[in-house]
């Protein structure tokens, strides 16, 4: 176990090192997420006025930044299935696969890199989006503090793990980078556009309602808002509740994708 | 114990779920401290050999022991042990030269400070120390090759396993680390298991090596003793005597031990002998020492080309060219192709 365990840091310590050497991919992640939250602050500012109540009496730009957070997550998703891709055509992975090293450490210091990326990520936009909002008519301001601003992390990355390891799954499934890259794309438009991600769920029209409230994008987002915007951010719903019922899809779901990630991964092993 | 087999394969063999017939029932011993080679067209079998010797692909049937372990059963006790480069060099471009070696040691469990004396002294050993800073993606092919070899030499495994270490090197790179290769050999007792389908490679490196072809061994020996199946080397004589010295000079040297057989060309007479370098001054002494004197001499070797051939019907480069659009498989299933 303690092998194990030292094995996967190793092995986790190295795909950090490699995001780190390469912090413009860091950065260009970040800069289209940063044109949406003010494009869309404005474009929408006067809906959110009109309908002050369903956007939780918020601008639209704040209520659009746990939006912002999961997008951000949902596009840089297909990076955690191209790693282990390169790994693969680059001979890595079996020079990996020939030292004594536990399988199982290498997919886990993989994603466990993946979520700090993305763990990254998110608070650089909670961050730059507090920042941005200083220069607003009305300020951006997180209810709950640093409690919430990590409470809104926790769960952008309960479902970055279920997001990183689906990845994986189709990666080692496609074994090549273009199809992971498509097959990701293909299912993240769709996700964030039937959710609650543009609007409050209150506002789409009825049968988008319906498709929304079977989107984990839909409670992760929602419960976000609570986190981040206080407890009437999202109208007609128990925040308490509601926070809970997403832990427990989202990890429910993550258990699914690391299932199917870790069955693939050994199914390779043994070819 | 140390005349036990370092390495006992017997009747393996591999299938592969599409039912192609990768490698078809081999069998052969590696003793301690011998360069060992597998000759071969490419989809022969070597890379798929060799992927189930150091545990990457399961076997289908068979039996393979390394250390007197067995491959299936023993994995980890074995993957301890050995040492492995391949022709796809398994490298982490984003690191550089020494973060690749502090990474694979690490692996092992290596002690810190005995793993970075080790990293010190292997880039010393493949003349990268200058270079020990930089990305590993920024080397150029030959040191990332050496780079590749250090890394599968971290935890001095007691055997090495190279899967066509020299392709896509070109040749001043490749004498380069076929020096190296010798020096781990000879100097310092490595035992090496080597692939691949350069004839000139496997002469030069192996002591003794397996010809395989279509995932069937149909050859073994030293590649002298190969060579020497052929019946040696011929040596070629003509005489400043002309037609007359024919017959004369056939007697004479038909009589010599070494001389395998001395039959009439056109205007001379061949000599087959083991050892054509060895031969040659001898059989000048003994000519002259006759009162012949030699007009022209012209000795051919034969390759282990020609060995392929006499098992095959075909020879090795002509199956390089057949098999071009052919891709060989790794476990992986990614595809690769001859450079």
């Amino acid at each position: 176990m303690n092998a194990f365990l030292s094995e996967t840091y190793i092995l986790y310590q190295r795909s950090v090192r490699k995001q780190l050497r390469r912090p413009i991919a860091i950065y260009f992640s970040l800069i289209q997420p940063v044109i949406w939250m003010l494009l869309f602050g404005q474009i929408f500012n006067r809906i959110a006025g009109a309908n002050a109540q369903a956007f939780g009496n918020k601008s639209y730009f704040q209520f659009f930044v746990p939006s912002v957070l999961l997008q951000t997550l949902l596009f840089g998703a297909a990076q955690s299935g191209i790693g282990i891709i390169n790994d693969i055509q680059s001979g890595f992975l079996n020079k990996l696969l020939t030292t004594p090293v536990h399988r199982m450490a290498i997919l886990l210091g993989r994603i466990l890199g993946d979520l700090t990326r993305m763990s990254l990520q998110g608070l650089l936009i909670v961050l730059i989006a507090w920042l941005a909002g200083q220069l607003q008519a009305e300020r951006v301001r997180y209810e709950y503090g640093l409690a919430g601003v990590l409470g809104a992390l926790a769960i952008a990355v309960l479902f970055g793990l279920g997001l990183a390891s689906l990845n994986v799954f189709i990666a080692l499934k496609t074994r090549n980078t273009e199809s992971t890259f498509l097959i990701a794309n293909f299912v993240t438009l769709p996700l964030l556009f039937t959710s609650s991600a543009q609007l409050p769920i209150t506002l789409l029209p009825d049968w988008l309602q319906t498709a929304a409230r079977f989107n984990p994008v839909t409670y992760s987002i929602d419960s976000m808002r609570i986190l981040l915007n206080g407890e009437h951010a999202v109208p007609d719903v128990q925040p308490g509740p509601l926070v809970l019922q997403t832990v427990l899809i989202l990890s429910a779901l993550a258990a699914l994708a690391l299932t199917l990630a870790v069955r693939s991964f050994r199914q390779s092993l043994r070819a | 114990m140390s005349n036990e087999p370092i390495l006992d394969v017997r009747d393996l063999a591999k299938v592969y779920p599409d039912g192609t017939k990768a490698v078809q029932g081999v069998t052969f011993q590696v003793r301690r401290g011998e360069f060992f080679g597998f000759l071969g067209p490419n989809g022969a079998g070597k890379s798929t050999t060799i992927k189930m010797l150091i545990t990457l692909l399961s076997k289908t049937s068979g039996e393979a022991r390394l250390f007197g372990l067995d491959s299936g059963e023993d994995a980890d006790a074995i993957r301890r042990r050995i040492g492995y480069s391949a022709q796809e060099i398994g490298l982490d471009d984003e690191l550089t030269g020494r973060e690749n070696l502090l990474l694979q040691g690490r692996l092992y469990h290596l002690p810190k400070v005995e793993l970075k004396q080790r990293v010190d002294e292997l880039l010393t050993l493949m003349d990268l120390s200058a270079d020990a800073d930089r990305p590993a993606g920024s080397y150029s092919g030959g040191m990332r090759k050496r780079l590749d070899l250090a890394t599968g030499l971290i935890h001095r495994p007691e055997l090495l396993f190279l899967d066509e270490p020299t392709t896509g090197l070109d040749p001043q790179n490749r004498a380069g680390l076929w020096k190296h290769l010798e020096r781990l050999n000879k100097q310092e007792g490595l035992t090496i298991f080597l692939t691949t389908h350069y004839m000139e490679e496997a002469d030069r490196l192996c002591d003794r090596l397996a010809i395989i072809d279509l995932g069937r061994i149909i050859a073994e020996g030293s590649p002298s003793q190969l060579k020497a199946q052929l019946g040696g080397d011929v040596v070629a004589l003509t005489f400043k005597e002309g037609e007359a010295a024919k017959e004369r000079s056939a007697s004479l040297l038909q009589g010599l031990p070494f001389v395998r057989e001395v039959t009439a060309n056109e205007d001379g007479v061949n000599v087959i002998v083991a050892d054509g370098g060895a031969a040659v001054p001898e059989l000048l002494r003994v000519l002259s020492e006759a009162g012949l004197s030699v007009a022209r001499l012209n000795m051919t070797s034969p390759t282990l080309d020609d060995v392929f051939l006499k098992h095959t019907g075909h020879s090795i480069r002509q199956e390089e060219l057949d098999r071009d659009w052919r891709s060989t498989r790794g476990m992986w299933g990614t595809r690769r192709r001859r450079p």
